[in-house]
């Protein structure tokens, strides 16, 4: 009788701390113009580049339904096509992209894709905080006893716009490949530091495609280009514990 | 036991939906022992604690998925320009700055030009969206001081002033590896970007003003106030001797010219074959509404 009522409890608990997780959280694509989610959205809504995205990076139904935008993959004001927007980005950026994942020849504005493709081993959609402008943008999961995977929240969805959201694929496919950051508080942004360039973590990986992006990225305009320069200069000088010094 | 299984097999996808699979035959298992009173009394405490923990990290993995997305607002425009010709320009103008095509590149410069011909009126109508914009559109905010340094006008020197003196307000957001405080560096560097281009065509206010951002609290501000007088003359030497002796010698490094060649910095080695293998149609992927 103990067991059963012990058993019953452990189900109660339980039960009631799933219903307490469950999040909801509200669409806040704001202005899609300056997100860039209305232009890539206009290639994106094609049914060889959604299935493409979808097999690379496994994603999986479970993960994006619930109004995350499995049922509705053009709609850009939803996290799916804003996703598939970044994809579209990294695919295509480079004038010779590459056509095969198996093709890792070139710079970062060409491999990026392929290896972020490879890395990551599914990407999901999720609420994080519901908030864009705060929690974490993406949090990738490896080891042992972890289901591996990268999972994308609000800040991702709707705080980037979408030259940002593929430099986060990248810094977060690094991780995927079993590489944390190394560097403790020690930078100046106080967290995520890579210790220096040398370390080759996700923030020179970040870095490097966004610096591509600003020499070599086409089908964008030249002010996209530009805001690429400035995000990777951010990242060389506050991301590491010792600055490389380079200047983009 | 079969809600449970329901749950983990729609919800749960492949790595997690395999460790969940045995997992959940090793919680039947004991679940019909203790049901059945097979498990003496004095051996029930691990086999429960078992159970308790499996079944905790079985709904921890299921609640994980239950997130909702819904409601969505409308994702129409913002209206940051008046109906006038000149706000229409402008708005189409910060439409072109992120398009994406063959034809991105050719239309935003056409766009560009088109501003450049009705410079007052169209720095005014920036100056004037950027004053009553939300401090939040960090980058609508940098599109339209991107825009402004684009004019190349001496008549956009003082708001390019005021942006880049305005103080960066405290950190807004709480993600580790980006922040507000960088989309906020972004706007002033791209104003002091736009006072640098001014003062190396000529402009001696602009090259003055430069100096005001030389001891700049944000690295990558003062970096550019110094690259930016640096380059507003032929005298670099002269200006490179006047920099050492002005700044801290913590920022001597900065005192130069020099743009690193991204093919010259060290790449990782990225192995030749790391095959995702290619695309194929699975069933459950998602379908384009008709």
């Amino acid at each position: 009788m103990k067991s059963r009522m012990t058993l019953l409890a452990c189900l109660f608990l339980v039960v009631f701390a799933a219903i307490v997780i469950a999040a909801t959280c509200y669409y806040q694509p704001g202005d899609n113009n300056d997100s860039g989610d209305n232009f890539y959205g206009g290639f994106i809504c094609s049914q060889a580049y959604i299935d493409q995205f979808w097999d690379h990076f496994d994603f999986d139904r479970g993960d994006w339904d619930d109004g995350f935008g499995y049922d509705d993959p053009c709609n850009v004001n939803q996290p799916l096509a804003r996703t598939f927007n970044a994809l579209y980005l990294l695919a295509y950026s480079a004038e010779d992209y590459a056509k095969r994942t198996s093709d890792f020849s070139g710079n970062a504005l060409r491999w990026g894709y392929p290896y972020s493709a490879t890395m990551i081993d599914e990407l999901d959609g999720r609420c994080g905080s519901g908030n864009k402008n705060s929690g974490a943008r993406a949090t990738t999961y490896w080891g042992f006893w972890v289901d591996d995977r990268t999972v994308l929240q609000w800040p991702f969805f709707y705080g980037e716009n979408v030259v940002e959201r593929a430099g986060t694929i990248v810094h977060e496919a690094r991780h995927a490949s079993d590489k944390s950051h190394n560097g403790g508080s020690g930078c100046p942004r106080g967290a995520s530091c890579d210790t220096d360039w040398n370390y080759h973590g996700a923030n020179m990986y970040q870095v490097l495609y966004l610096w591509w992006f600003h020499v070599e990225g086409t089908r964008t305009t030249s002010a996209m280009r530009n805001y690429a320069r400035l995000e990777g200069q951010r990242i060389i000088d506050t991301g590491f514990n010792t600055n490389p010094g380079y200047t983009i | 036991m079969s809600i449970i299984l329901q749950l983990s097999s729609t919800q749960i996808p492949k790595t997690r939906r395999r460790l969940h699979s045995l997992l959940l035959y090793q919680l039947s298992t004991i679940g019909a022992k203790l049901w059945g009173k097979e498990i003496r009394r004095q051996t029930s405490i691990r086999p429960m604690s078992v159970l308790c923990l499996a079944l905790c990290l079985l709904f921890w993995n299921c609640a994980q998925k239950t997130d909702q997305a819904s409601n969505p607002p409308p994702g129409t425009p913002v209206r940051d320009f008046p109906d006038t010709p000149v706000g229409n320009m402008v708005n189409n103008h910060v439409g072109t700055l992120v398009a994406v095509g063959e034809d991105a590149e050719a239309k935003y410069q056409a766009s560009l030009q088109q501003l450049r011909s009705q410079i007052p009126e169209v720095v005014k109508v920036i100056h004037e969206a950027y004053l009553k914009m939300d401090t939040s559109r960090y980058f609508r905010r940098w599109a339209l001081v991107e825009t402004l340094r684009e004019l190349h006008s001496d008549s956009t020197l003082p708001i390019l002033i005021q942006i880049a003196s305005s103080l960066i307000p405290p950190e807004k957001w709480s993600d580790p590896e980006t922040s507000s405080r960088d989309k906020e560096s972004h706007i002033r560097v791209t104003a002091v970007e736009g006072i640098a281009d001014l003062a190396q065509r000529g402009n001696r206010s602009a090259e003055q003003a430069l100096a005001r951002f030389f001891n700049h609290e944000d690295l990558s501000v003062r970096r550019q106030a110094i690259r930016g007088y640096l380059s507003s003359g032929q005298d670099f030497r002269e200006r490179a001797d006047y920099l050492q002796k002005t700044l801290p010698e913590k920022d001597h490094w900065l005192i130069n010219l020099d743009l690193t060649n991204v093919k010259r910095v060290p790449h990782p080695d990225i192995p030749e074959d790391l095959s995702a293998g290619e695309a194929k149609k699975r069933a459950s992927t998602p379908r384009i509404k008709q």
